[in-house]
């Protein structure tokens, strides 16, 4: 009869502790060093926009904006904002960004200007001051931070817009303390030994290998085509003023749940380096109850008030803002925030108009 | 199969390993490996009752070419009514399980037919053996009947457009939708086919040892090598199985050795070289020739970690129930020729070709009237061979150009050992030539081999293309 021997239960054994011992000690990996360990932007070229994953470390050393600094002669340009910045269901090359990078723009003194998409899907003002906080240190030349009225509605909610903010707890939370901010994130569930283990973080390793290996195919056949979404939308929309964000948002409560407060501490924290907030287009219904609502979301009494206060503060606070809400017919647009490729060329000159006024006065 | 399914597998063998009696682990053994053909056939594909049926027609082809290559005095019902027992059981109960519906526990996926028909499929096959056990005329061709029909099924489920004919013909009879599908994989059969010839073929020769029906199905099905081999010899696998010498804790090691390593050169090594290693899909959008040899040489480790993977893994849970398969691959890519390479790929099956197919052949084709000339006799040897290797993957044209590459290579290197071996051997007379000489055949056979695989996995309508990325003429 076959027994497992005493010696071989032992070595099980030992195995067994020794790998507790490893789970837990990964723990002290700090993502700065794990997430630095990438093809990318060594021999592989760094991506034009991030990857949807949580943690900023892995996102950064991903994108081409890690190797930024080997290019000093050029003019950066930052692009924050949501999924319509990242460029929903459009090829890296056809959002505004990789329009623009492609037209080998450049300064009136000849510096190449090159635009890095640092949109990231997900509506939260917080979420791009802690991608703005991350890409500062790579020394942007000039920040277009397009916002909404979603993205200015504030955090202190159940429905994580982004994932951004609760997957960096510490950055997010140091960055509310720094600049003493009433926005709250939900705090991770479980102790720091236990959610940075290795067995929790086993599947985000893998995928941080998968990429590198996708990012090797890539290079040799091209990306996969990007699903493509297209118009047109419906034109009708509820009969109904509602507006809902984690609960019925009336007029009075409106004014105060905008973080205007978080915005102006992301534009003090870019200290000099100038930047355009810009209010980005959204879709605008021409059919049934398009008097009350502006789309599915946006009852008008909301969106109103919103540039209107959006108006005034950066009447208040001396900010360089651009309501460009719109600018983009319904007919081009594939949701209530995505637009085509067409429109997408249409926003692109604005924003090269924007980019022309800061670099030639 | 997934992690999951190997650590199932795993885990019955290491159940299974610790019953002492050698009977009962063998019958045990038989149980599970039926169950594994189900199971496997389940996940392998869903086409109505023939999910269950091609399981099925293997225990009952298992069950006849026992039958045939058995001699009369072994196969007595007392001595083997446990095994058709359990068999019998085992069919029926998994064919019950229809009425579970897709709350199944045991195969939800799995599309299952009437009892009646399975009785009535039985009743013919208990028919089929008393027929052949008692009616001389069918005795004496039962035997290359059974090869017949075995190589008839390969051909049939090898070559697409009689699969394709076929499965659409089952469908008319069963009713089944023809658009689910238009092929049908038959899980196991490449090797399980090969066992059993193995067996007939020693039948005919006399070599074969007489064996009992659950020895002999154990050997057939054994679930660790069924899918992807190694294919061991009858002679010494029941050896092992008849006395398994109990596992030291060297055997132990060995075996979780050797299943660690094979998860981790699958699933980790071949499945991440797969996501950039060359296929039919990503070949037309390969715009350099640098990034085509950097996906050839991807593909070139995937296919050997993914297969050696498999291997090791087989070999580590047959361990696990005392039965050492037998090795399928040993470093072929540092071999600093073709005849090593494959010496040392696939072993298994190689040494197969080589027994059933590539002596026979050389001893008929020495034994004619009119002498070949040596020369031809390798190349008709090496390239029939190989090509036949490569009809083994599939009746498709670049299998058989891709046996016919490596048949030439062997070929040619068989002509220049033979004209050249006694010159390089007086050159290589210091230790620094002699390594400069491997390290340079190394490097030629390997990338010898990786070209080949061009021919391999992509389908002869795209190789043209290939071959113009591989050297460099594509516009």
């Amino acid at each position: 009869m076959n027994q497992i021997p005493k010696k071989s239960l032992r070595i099980l054994l030992k195995a067994a502790l020794l790998f507790v011992v490893f789970n837990y000690a990964f723990s002290f990996v700090p993502d700065s060093v794990l997430w630095r360990v990438s093809l990318f932007n060594t021999v592989l070229p760094g991506e034009p926009r991030f990857p949807k994953e949580g943690n900023l470390d892995f996102i950064f050393n991903m994108h081409e904006i890690a190797s930024s600094p080997q290019r000093a002669d050029e003019y950066k340009v930052v692009a924050l904002g949501d999924s319509s910045v990242w460029g929903y269901s459009l090829e890296p090359n056809e959002t505004f960004a990789g329009i623009i990078n492609a037209s080998g723009m450049s300064t009136c003194k000849g510096q190449p200007i090159h635009v890095y998409n640092l949109g990231y899907p997900g509506t939260s003002v917080l979420k791009d001051a802690l991608i703005l906080q991350r890409a500062l240190p790579y020394k942007p030349d000039l920040i277009i931070w397009n916002v909404t009225l979603l993205s200015m509605f504030d955090s202190k909610i159940d429905i994580d817009f982004s994932v951004l903010p609760p997957s960096n707890p510490e950055i997010a939370q140091n960055f509310i303390e720094q600049y003493k901010l009433s926005t709250k994130i939900t705090p991770p569930t479980g102790s720091a030994l236990q959610t940075r283990s290795f067995l929790n973080r086993r599947e985000q390793i893998a995928r941080f290998i998968k990429y590198q290996l996708d990012g090797i195919r890539w290079q040799a056949v091209g990306r996969e085509p990007v699903d493509k979404a297209t118009p047109p939308l419906a034109m009708d929309v509820a009969a109904n003023k509602l507006f809902k964000r984690g609960g019925i948002i009336t007029p009075e409560v409106l004014p105060n749940r905008l973080e205007f407060n978080v915005l102006n501490a992301g534009i003090r924290m870019a200290g000099n380096t100038p930047i355009v907030i810009i209010n980005e287009p959204i879709l605008v219904v021409n059919g049934a109850n398009s008097g009350i609502r502006y789309d599915e979301v946006y009852p008008h009494w909301a969106y109103d008030r919103y540039r209107v206060l959006m108006t005034a503060k950066a009447k208040q606070y001396h900010w360089d803002y651009t309501d460009l809400w719109n600018i983009i017919p319904p007919s081009q647009f594939t949701s209530i925030f995505h637009r085509t490729v067409n429109s997408e060329k249409t926003y692109t000159q604005v924003i090269q108009d924007i980019i022309k006024k800061n670099t030639c006065p | 199969m997934s992690i999951l399914e190997i650590s199932i597998l795993a885990a019955a063998a290491l159940v299974i390993g610790l019953i002492p009696r050698p009977q009962i682990r063998a019958h045990l053994l038989l149980l599970a490996s039926i169950l594994v053909v189900y199971w496997l056939q389940s996940r392998a594909v869903e086409i109505y009752s023939i999910t269950y049926w091609l399981p099925t027609l293997t225990l009952i082809l298992v069950a006849l070419s026992w039958v045939v290559t058995a001699p009369p005095e072994i196969r007595s019902l007392r001595t083997n009514w446990p095994a058709i027992l359990l068999a019998l059981v085992a069919i029926l109960a998994i064919d019950l399980t229809r009425y579970f519906g897709k709350t199944s526990p045991v195969f939800p996926d799995m599309a299952i037919p009437n009892p009646l028909n399975v009785f009535l499929v039985i009743a013919l096959v208990f028919l089929a053996v008393f027929l052949t056990t008692r009616l001389a005329f069918i005795k004496r061709f039962s035997l290359p009947v059974t090869i017949l029909v075995i190589l008839a099924i390969f051909v049939i489920i090898k070559l697409p457009a009689l699969d394709k004919i076929l499965y659409k013909l089952i469908s008319k009879v069963t009713g089944n939708p023809q658009d689910i599908k238009d092929t049908f994989v038959w899980l196991g059969f490449s090797y399980f086919a090969f066992r059993i010839l193995h067996t007939i073929r020693d039948r005919q020769k006399g070599l074969l040892p007489p064996v009992t029906l659950v020895e002999y199905g154990v050997y057939v099905l054994f679930f660790p090598s069924f899918v992807a081999g190694p294919i061991d010899r009858i002679e010494r696998f029941i050896r092992d199985l008849r006395a398994p010498a109990p596992l030291t804790d060297a055997d132990w090691f060995f075996a979780g050795r050797r299943l660690l390593v094979g998860l981790f050169k699958k699933f980790v090594i071949a499945d991440a070289l797969a996501l950039f290693a060359l296929d039919p899909k990503l070949l037309p959008q390969i715009h350099s020739t640098g990034w085509f040899w950097v996906l050839l040489y991807a593909y070139t480790f995937q296919i050997y970690f993914d297969f050696s993977g498999y291997s090791d893994i087989a070999i580590g849970i047959a361990q696990l129930v005392g039965i050492k398969l037998p090795e399928n691959f040993n470093a072929p890519y540092l071999k600093p020729n073709l005849t090593q390479f494959w010496n040392n790929w696939h072993i298994t099956l190689t040494q197969w070709f080589r027994a059933y197919f590539f002596n026979p052949l050389q001893r008929w084709l020495r034994s004619t009237r009119a002498p070949i000339p040596t020369w031809l006799l390798i190349l008709v040897l090496q390239l029939s061979t190989m090509v036949l290797i490569g009809l083994w993957h599939g009746i498709l044209l670049n299998f058989v150009l891709w046996g016919a590459w490596h048949g030439f290579g062997l070929f040619v290197h068989n002509r220049w050992r033979d004209a050249m071996s006694a010159r390089v051997s007086a050159w290589a007379n210091t230790p620094l030539r002699a390594n400069v000489l491997n390290v340079a055949g190394i490097l030629l056979t390997f990338h010898y081999v990786a070209i080949g695989w061009v021919f391999f996995v992509l389908p002869a309508a795209q190789i043209p293309s290939a071959i113009r990325l591989l050297i460099g003429l594509h516009s």
